[in-house]
């Protein structure tokens, strides 16, 4: 079917994306490479015309002098513990909640889908302090309860996000499954779900980003610096070491690793669960 | 739909318990409206039309704020031009990059894994780290940016932040560093495309640029909806790079219509008036919104089978 | 069985009784420091800590950014705040009290017989005091001066014991000082104006300008004065190219890249604070310190003072304990410790006159002109003010209004503001 021209065609159409691809790539990551070389620079290569691209000599000290400066671990430790639960919380609340919107019938579905997108339009410095006086009347200033809890209630940005994936899925699957005599329930958690797994995975994800880089929820709930999260750390370090270009690279880096290695690692499932749902349209 | 309507032509109860299941499954979502969003909400309604300063109780002032909003605070008409110039310029050029990124990972291309790490990865680098990483790239003097305009182009590159002519460019140029989220959408969408489109797409003889066209654009609808309304609602509310990087200045080129809220309420202690501006900016986005939803109407294809 | 019983009460009640007799107080403090600044603190809790085993200070270094005003605004709104914040900027203490988030301490200073409002410099009294009360404890305060770098001026043929005492001189010996480089750019720039302290304030009150007026209770930023002042500061932008020197600063950085230490600027308006600093970078640094040149016409010996104070804010659970530690702080050998040890100067002035003090040559031409240092004007407004003349002087530089229409513009918004609160 293929003649030797549309091959040679896409050849060349291969090949010029190839080169886009790359050149798209290079200015992506030139930042990184500006971040990591700056947070090896002596003060001295900062303020140097031209740029100087290499560091040398290589400052291994200023990740030492940063991570002294911050207790890593412990900052780490809470992060993880908001961060985990948060994830957990918002993929299985925001799906159920996506789910209703996108696969059910109920009255009043779309007002409330009206009221779930208004509820993003509000700017969050006005509703602060009255989320703040919320929580404190629960007795939760100084924990990580108002940290955690509310992903448990879905998100907004995320049951949208889902709803839109769900509707992609033909209904003609559900309705089989109910003819089979299916309980709402199994359909979504044995049927509907498997077909989102890219989805629920871009929602983790995005969760994971969302809790691992907020500083101002535990600059506000959180009153005792043992409980200190690594987002609210650094700033309080940028606050600390303003202008130390090199130090504050070097914790940017520092606080960037963990998230890169997690999205590696998350790659492999995510590719996984593109060919789950690529293999039948 | 018509499925449904048909099996569901059975009893009135089987009808009333698939609401009440409807319900239950949007349960958590609506508990959590009740027990988080509803007070934060009614009281930001209450306080705009009071004079509050968070520290004192409210006292009523009725329409007093809205109307020295309007009439005599010149400044909260500078935050909107800001905030719309940003909004109209950064939103349709991001989803351009970011749909541009996803088509290209979704080619078979070697290195894939790699592309995609890097493309994403901006978007995961944590804000104040970001800001901070940004300023010193965009750096006049010693910037890697200005550095690079002058080994190519042989010229002195702008001041960026530093000048009001060219702040609200760079904070657009950092704001396509980090398309990687909607790219990440676009491209789980792209995998729902079923390959069979393609394939008699391409047996009809399409190009892959009409493919592009009459194929992915029409499928991708329901996420480019997506992407376009929640970077409407984010580019209204821009606020961060403000807050970090700018304070605003210079000569208030970056006075965004959420920051100068923010220095209303937490500054200059004028929550009332903050909320007066919350309000406002939730009715301008609000509109915004319903002209997207409406035309959505006419341009994007769900699902139908 | 009763007879033991009755004894196991009265024991459990004289145990309970005896551990509420030995109950610590223990006192939640926020501490705005840096990382320099917060070392020496912690040492005097300690101190304080053994002079007092019935109270517990349980601290947490907050950094100086506004992010941690927020913070506080918020605890003190949810009735959660802390027993003491110490190092609060002293400019916000009348915005802050207008609105009642701090706890007037009028009454423990008129019981004590450690604290004196005489004792004070009037600039830094005046800034904790709103309506009749007080509202902190001035802990410390700073002067601008003039730095000049010794070695810039020889080799410019200039003679380095006579620093610029004129606005007139200063232009003149700054043409002589700037290097043009081979880019087009600078590689030696003799002073800016709007360089680390140069604010509209200080360059204000040297001209002779009020910034309020206390009988109309209205700013006044359109005072020929100060109108003079900025456009000295435009006047400067033009000869010199405000992008230009934009770009040229934008080049600054810290330690042995602050721009004085690295003999980029051979004169720069800075504190007391960077003594030290500029020692610790470049021990050959050859520097003096001048008090700062002001107009042929119509100037006057000034300074701008600024600093921090201890307060309590509204709801604290401990005042009368909490008193009592920043009283220790706030005053004698504690309030020399600490500034002597972060290069700050003592809001008392017979500590800050003490031998440690006085005995540095430098520290000393800031103890000398503090008498004739300014405060920012005690309004509830200070923080707009401070915002509005941040944008006018940088709308007036890159040209975007005239000086008189950018002061105009920015009174008019203050003095809005100020009608709206009724002040």
């Amino acid at each position: 079917m293929a003649t030797p021209s549309m091959k040679r065609n896409e050849r060349i159409t291969r090949s010029s994306l190839m080169v886009v691809m790359v050149g798209m790539g290079l200015a992506f990551a030139l930042p990184f490479y500006w971040l990591i070389s700056t947070s090896l620079k002596s003060d001295a290569q900062l303020f140097v015309f031209p740029p100087v691209m290499i560091p040398s000599p290589v400052m291994w000290e200023n990740f030492a002098l940063a991570m002294t400066k911050i207790p890593f671990l412990m900052y780490f430790k809470n992060t993880m513990v908001i961060v985990g639960s948060t994830v957990l919380g918002v993929v299985i609340s925001s799906s159920l909640v996506a789910y209703a919107f996108a696969r059910m019938e109920w009255p009043g579905k779309n007002v409330w889908f009206g009221v779930l997108l208004a509820t993003m339009m509000i700017p969050f410095p006005v509703t602060m302090v009255p989320m703040y006086l919320v929580f404190k009347n629960f007795g939760w200033i100084n924990t990580f309860l108002p940290l955690i809890i509310p992903s448990f209630f879905g998100n907004a940005f995320y049951i949208f996000l889902l709803r839109q994936f769900f509707m992609t899925i033909p209904h003609s699957l559900s309705d089989a499954a109910r003819i089979d005599g299916c309980s709402e329930f199994r359909i979504y958690w044995n049927i509907i779900l498997p077909l989102v797994k890219p989805a629920l995975l871009t929602v983790g994800i995005f969760q994971f980003q969302a809790s691992w880089n907020d500083f101002m929820g535990p600059l506000i709930y959180l009153n005792s610096d043992k409980m200190y999260t690594l987002a609210l750390g650094i700033q309080q370090f940028q606050g600390i070491y303003n202008s130390q270009w090199q130090l504050l690279m070097a914790a940017s880096t520092i606080m960037t690793l963990p998230i890169v290695i997690m999205f590696f690692v998350a790659q492999r499932y995510f590719i996984q669960g593109i060919v789950m749902t690529g293999i039948k349209g | 739909m018509a499925m449904a309507a048909k099996t569901g032509g059975t009893s009135k109860s089987l009808r009333i318990r698939r609401h009440i299941l409807g319900y239950l499954f949007a349960s958590p979502w609506l508990i959590g409206l009740l027990a988080f969003v509803a007070y934060p909400v009614i009281s930001t309604i209450y306080y705009s039309f009071t004079q509050y300063s968070v520290l004192m109780p409210p006292q009523w002032v009725g329409l007093f704020n809205y109307e020295e909003l309007f009439m005599y605070d010149d400044l909260f008409w500078t935050s909107i031009s800001n905030t719309f110039y940003y909004t109209l310029i950064s939103v349709p050029l991001g989803l351009a990059v970011a749909l541009g990124l996803a088509v290209l990972l979704n080619q078979k291309l070697p290195g894939l894994p790699i592309f995609r790490t890097i493309f994403y990865l901006p978007s995961i680098v944590p804000v104040v780290g970001m800001s901070i990483l940004w300023m010193w790239l965009l750096n006049p003097q010693y910037g890697l940016i200005n550095g690079l305009i002058h080994d190519i182009f042989g010229i002195q590159g702008p001041g960026w932040i530093a000048d009001p002519a060219w702040s609200k460019p760079a904070l657009i140029l950092m704001s396509l560093w980090t398309v990687g989220g909607q790219m990440i959408v676009f491209l789980a969408g792209l995998q729902g495309v079923p390959s069979y489109l393609y394939e008699s797409a391409s047996i009809d003889g399409a190009s892959k640029w009409r493919q592009f066209w009459q194929v992915t654009v029409p499928m991708l609808t329901p996420t480019i909806f997506f992407n376009l309304i929640m970077g409407i609602i984010n580019g209204m509310q821009t606020f961060t790079q403000s807050f970090i990087m700018t304070n605003g200045g210079p000569a208030d080129s970056t006075l965004f219509y959420v920051f100068y809220l923010f220095n209303n309420a937490f500054r200059y202690f004028r929550m009332g008036y903050a909320s007066a501006m919350a309000i406002i900016l939730f009715i301008i986005i609000f509109i915004l919104t319903l002209v997207v939803l409406w035309s959505s109407k006419r341009w994007v294809h769900y699902e139908t089978a | 069985m009763s007879k033991r019983f009755s004894l196991l009460l009265v024991l459990v009640m004289v145990l309970s009784l005896a551990s509420t007799a030995a109950a610590k107080t223990t006192l939640d403090v926020w501490v705005a420091m840096t990382e320099t600044d917060y070392k020496p603190f912690l040492e005097l809790i300690e101190e304080y800590e053994k002079l007092n085993p019935d109270v517990d200070i349980n601290p947490l270094q907050v950094t100086t950014g506004e992010t941690n005003l927020q913070k506080l605004l918020t605890a003190i709104a949810g009735n959660t705040a802390p027993d003491a914040m110490v190092y609060f900027d002293r400019f916000n203490t009348a915005q802050w009290a207008a609105q009642g988030a701090l706890m007037p301490i009028t009454r423990f200073i008129e019981a004590s017989n450690v604290v004196d409002a005489d004792d004070y410099y009037p600039a830094a009294w005046d800034e904790v005091n709103f309506k009749g009360d007080v509202y902190g404890l001035p802990y410390e305060t700073d002067a601008r001066a003039l730095f000049y770098n010794k070695g810039m001026f020889r080799e410019a043929g200039l003679d380095p014991e006579k620093p610029p005492t004129t606005w007139e001189e200063l232009d003149a010996i700054n043409k002589k000082l700037t290097k043009k480089g081979a880019n087009g750019g600078y590689d030696v720039l003799g002073f800016i104006p709007w360089e680390n302290q140069g604010w509209l304030y200080t360059w204000g009150w040297l001209a002779g300008g009020e910034f309020y007026n206390p009988d109309t209770k209205k700013v006044t930023l359109t005072d020929p004065k100060i109108v003079k002042a900025l456009q000295w500061q435009v006047d400067f932008a033009k000869e010199y190219g405000v992008n230009q020197v934009s770009s040229f600063k934008s080049g600054f950085g810290t330690m042995s890249m602050n721009p004085f230490v690295a003999g980029k600027l051979a004169m720069i308006v800075t504190g007391p604070w960077d003594l030290v600093y500029f020692r610790q970078y470049n021990e050959n640094l050859d520097f003096g310190v001048a008090p700062l040149p002001y107009p042929e016409d119509g100037g006057v010996a000034s300074t701008w003072a600024g600093g921090h104070s201890n307060i309590i804010p509204r709801g604290a659970k401990n005042p009368e304990e909490a008193y009592k530690f920043l009283e220790w702080i706030s005053t004698g050998d504690a309030l020399a410790k600490w500034n002597y040890e972060t290069n700050h100067i003592p809001t008392i002035r017979s500590v800050a006159e003490r031998p440690e003090f006085v005995n540095d040559p430098l520290m000393k031409v800031f103890i000398d002109i503090l008498p004739t240092a300014r405060n920012r004007p005690v309004i509830p407004a200070g923080q707009t003010l401070w915002d509005q003349l941040a944008s006018a002087t940088e709308k007036a530089r890159h040209g975007e209004l005239s000086p008189e229409a950018a002061l105009k513009e920015a009174e008019r918004r203050v003095n809005n503001e100020l009608r709206r609160m009724r002040w």
